[in-house]
């Protein structure tokens, strides 16, 4: 882990420095005195060689500081400590709410196969992978809070401000998921084992559901490290839409203003996340398969 | 005689008691009208597009509403363009145009209970001047004198006519030097203290600022209609970076006013009679700039044929969708000299402009001159109108033999970039509303830190520059910077082609609405 962290801080602190871009000067706008741009140089530690400003991010990284916003002025931390959990959140419900709607899509259009229902659901998993996210949102605004009242346009707050986000992330991810998990379970479900408890005279659904879904999960959970990743991406698009408040949006600010300690600090967290991600995929791989030991 | 006498007195004493009753029962009708209005308006949703980095006028020359209704200015500037009072009940400057003396309503304060008198303005002017961002709106000022706690004086270095102009900018917010000193570098960040008709309470980062009404507000500008504190007790700005969901949070009523409509939302907001739509003539010119010293717009004719390429009525009809006018001038239409452009559509006349300069098209339909052909590249911002501007651009040149091809950079790149002198064609937008724009975009000394992005270094229009900055009076300098303004069109390093409206939208519902071109004043508004 330690390793890929090191290669984060690396690529992402040489790629923000070397694409054009004065932060300061963006901070303090264009009709600034040179003034008052040399001292917030100075003060930021701007003025000094790449490779100080480099080692002086690492050794703050050590002391668990991730710097101060050039932007915001205030600690990359702190700024964080407020925006990771409505990210959390929204990834969060998204990844349950897509695994929730794929898993049992992709058994049905498996099982089904070549039906209407079949058919239907691969329709729906198809029109997931391709419907851009912010056209899915605005439509779900559109319907469920501006005609029906049903939730609020945009904001945070209660559970109420996460379905349609929630919702409008989750819905891509479970198209993938879906389509992946009535692959694998097509190929499970012809199997000679599965056809053994089929001749046994084992309930359909016990075989489906206590033999088949069973081997049909791994390349699913392979899936669950790289959706982690998809979801945060994902969010970015999602958090500018519904006004949620969480990293995306900061991440995206902090790009176009070049504000390299928030960038640096929220990219080495998401990399943090999806090494998490990764990690709880593999511990997962242990728990369906036995036969899976580290 | 007697009897006529205390008949008069009879009739005056029953007057006196008329003008009581009448004068009670308005402060009775007055103060049930401020209870009702009060008890109506809770809080007040305003969307804004982009949030502040800080909010002290100190450290950044980035600016949020929510500053102004928090601050307020010493001078301030009403809905027809002229400068009235603020924290200054009046002011004059004296013949030889180096004294400028402010007499300061009495009593007014700071919300945290310092108060806002001729030491603190003074400060304020000196520190800004000193070490601020915005020193240049100060440059000027040799020194600044409180006489005592209402009588200002600035003493000029050089007769300054435009010292109102910058006294009311956003920039020009008078601060409580109190807190300034004692929050430090967190001033503008977790606090910002003024005398304004709001107190800063809360800046959740990129998302919301939250304000509350100042209840011992009294002073504010006498053109505005509520002489008391605002109605609405809370105020949060929201930050709403997408157009879209900041149209549909008005329609649906979770905001009340949103600044800076989307073109393209207008007509179905206008159709909407839950909201209204303020529209006026805005401060914002989006051009395309051309590098004077690099070909082929090294040279004049050049420069002026691109003039005569663009059409820029197509442009506000498809592009902007009529939310604005075409523009051929390079000062916005609020602000003076605005004088009689020479160009229009005419693209036969940009090709006889271009044969002149010995630019001939070969078989393929492409302008050449000695083997090289006219082929640029243009850069623009990825904003989405800046890029159909370039994209409309790029087929209108090609109607004429120029090839063009078009460069996007990020919003974050895209200043830096000019540093380099790269550039040969670039779209950008300004937002100003003074004369002095010019000074600022096309002041030779000002190349090296990309401002002057034409890198336009002309000997006559520097020594204008310096000139119109000597002049003493207002219309002196409007005189110097007419006859730049036509040099300069003239010269032609610009093609100026949009001037964007100033669209603001907002809650029927919503009495007072008062606005001017560069805030809404809050003070006024309240829920019918």
């Amino acid at each position: 882990m330690l390793p890929v962290l090191l290669a984060v801080t690396i690529i992402v602190f040489s790629i923000i420095h070397l694409i054009p871009g004065d932060p300061v000067r963006l901070a303090l706008g264009e009709m600034s005195s040179q003034q008052a741009y040399d001292h917030m140089r100075a003060e930021l530690g701007l003025d000094k060689p790449l490779y100080i400003q480099y080692f002086s991010f690492l050794w703050r990284l050590a002391h668990l500081n991730l710097g101060k916003s050039i932007i915001y002025r205030e600690d990359v931390t702190k700024l964080l400590a407020a925006k990771l959990p409505n990210t959390l959140k929204l990834t969060g419900s998204a990844l349950i709410l897509s695994y929730a709607l794929a898993i049992p899509l992709g058994i049905l259009a498996a099982v089904k196969r070549n039906t209407i229902i079949d058919y239907l659901s691969m329709g729906i998993a198809i029109a997931g992978v391709s419907v851009p996210s912010f056209w899915l949102g605005f439509l779900l605004i559109s319907l469920f809070a501006i005609h029906l009242h049903w939730f609020p346009i945009a904001g945070y707050g209660g559970i109420k401000y996460l379905v349609l986000p929630a919702v409008t992330l989750g819905f891509g991810g479970a198209a993938i998921v879906a389509r992946m998990m009535r692959s694998s379970m097509l190929e499970v479900i012809n199997k000679d084992y599965i056809v053994t408890a089929k001749a046994k005279g084992l309930r359909y659904w016990t075989v489906i559901t206590k033999h088949a879904l069973r081997n049909a999960l791994i390349p699913i959970v392979t899936l669950l490290g790289l959706q982690v990743g998809w979801l945060i991406g994902g969010a970015v698009v999602i958090e500018i839409v519904f006004l949620r408040p969480g990293v995306g949006r900061l991440i995206v600010n902090s790009i176009y203003m070049r504000d390299f300690p928030v960038v640096q600090g929220v990219t080495l967290i998401l990399a943090v996340t999806v090494i998490l991600g990764n990690l709880l995929a593999d511990i997962l791989y242990a728990v369906i398969d036995p036969k899976v030991r580290y | 005689m007697l009897r006529k006498r205390s008949k008069g007195i009879v009739w005056g004493i029953a007057l006196v008691g008329i003008l009581l009753v009448f004068t009670t029962f308005l402060a009775v009708a007055q103060t049930a009208d401020r209870a009702t209005k009060e008890a109506n308006s809770k809080t007040l949703v305003v969307a804004e597009t982009t949030s502040p980095p800080t909010l002290s006028t100190f450290t950044t020359t980035w600016t949020t509403a929510a500053m102004r209704d928090v601050l307020g200015n010493l001078v301030s500037i009403d809905a027809k363009m002229n400068y009235r009072d603020d924290i200054a009940q009046s002011w004059n400057v004296s013949a030889d145009g180096l004294t400028w003396t402010f007499t300061l309503k009495p009593g007014v304060m700071f919300t945290d209970g310092t108060p806002c008198d001729a030491a603190a303005v003074a400060w304020n002017i000196i520190h800004q001047r000193d070490t601020g961002a915005s020193s240049y709106l100060y440059s000027a000022v040799k020194d600044a004198v409180a006489v005592n706690s209402t009588t200002l004086k600035l003493i000029l270095k050089n007769p300054f006519p435009n010292m109102l102009y910058n006294l009311s900018n956003s920039f020009a917010g008078i601060n409580s030097p109190t807190a300034v000193k004692k929050y430090g570098d967190d001033y503008g960040v977790t606090a910002l203290v003024g005398s304004g008709p709001y107190i800063f309470k809360q800046w959740i980062k990129g998302d919301h600022i939250t304000l509350v009404r100042n209840p011992d507000y009294t002073w504010g500008p006498s053109w505005l209609s509520n002489k008391g504190p605002a109605y609405f007790k809370t105020v949060i700005y929201k930050f709403v970076p997408e157009a879209v969901t900041k149209t549909m949070l008005l329609q649906a009523g979770e905001v009340d006013i949103v600044d800076g409509v989307d073109p393209t939302a207008i007509d179905a907001l206008k159709a909407d009679p839950n909201v209204a739509v303020a529209m006026t003539p805005g401060r914002q010119l989006i051009y395309m700039g051309m590098n004077v010293t690099k070909p082929p717009f090294d040279n004049l004719l050049v420069r002026q044929a691109m003039n005569y390429i663009v059409d820029r009525k197509a442009i506000t009809k498809n592009v902007f969708h009529d939310a604005g006018l075409p523009a051929y001038n390079y000062l916005t239409p609020n602000v003076q000299p605005q004088v009689k452009s020479p160009y229009t559509y005419d693209p036969q006349k940009a090709s006889s402009l271009l044969a002149k300069a010995g630019w001939t098209k070969n078989a393929d339909g492409i302008l050449e001159k000695n083997g090289q052909q006219f082929s640029i590249i243009l850069w623009t911002s990825s904003t989405t109108d800046r890029v159909q501007v370039a994209t409309v651009l790029q087929s209108e040149m090609k109607e004429v033999g120029i090839k063009a091809s078009i460069q996007q950079f990020d919003p974050g790149s895209y200043a830096d970039m000019f540093k380099t002198g790269e550039q040969q064609a670039f779209i950008r937008l300004y937002e100003w509303d003074n004369m002095d724009i010019l000074e600022w975009f096309f002041n030779g000394k000002r190349i090296a830190k990309g401002v002057n992005k034409t890198r336009i270094n002309n000997p006559l229009l520097n020594f204008l520059f310096a000139k119109a900055e000597m002049q003493p009076t207002l219309a002196d300098r409007t005189f110097v910077y007419r006859l730049i303004h036509e040099y300069l069109l003239e010269q032609s390093p610009w093609v100026p082609i949009f001037y964007p409206s100033l669209a603001r939208a907002y809650r029927s519902n919503l009495g007072g609405y008062t606005a001017t071109l560069y805030h809404v004043y809050l003070v006024d508004a309240y829920r019918e």
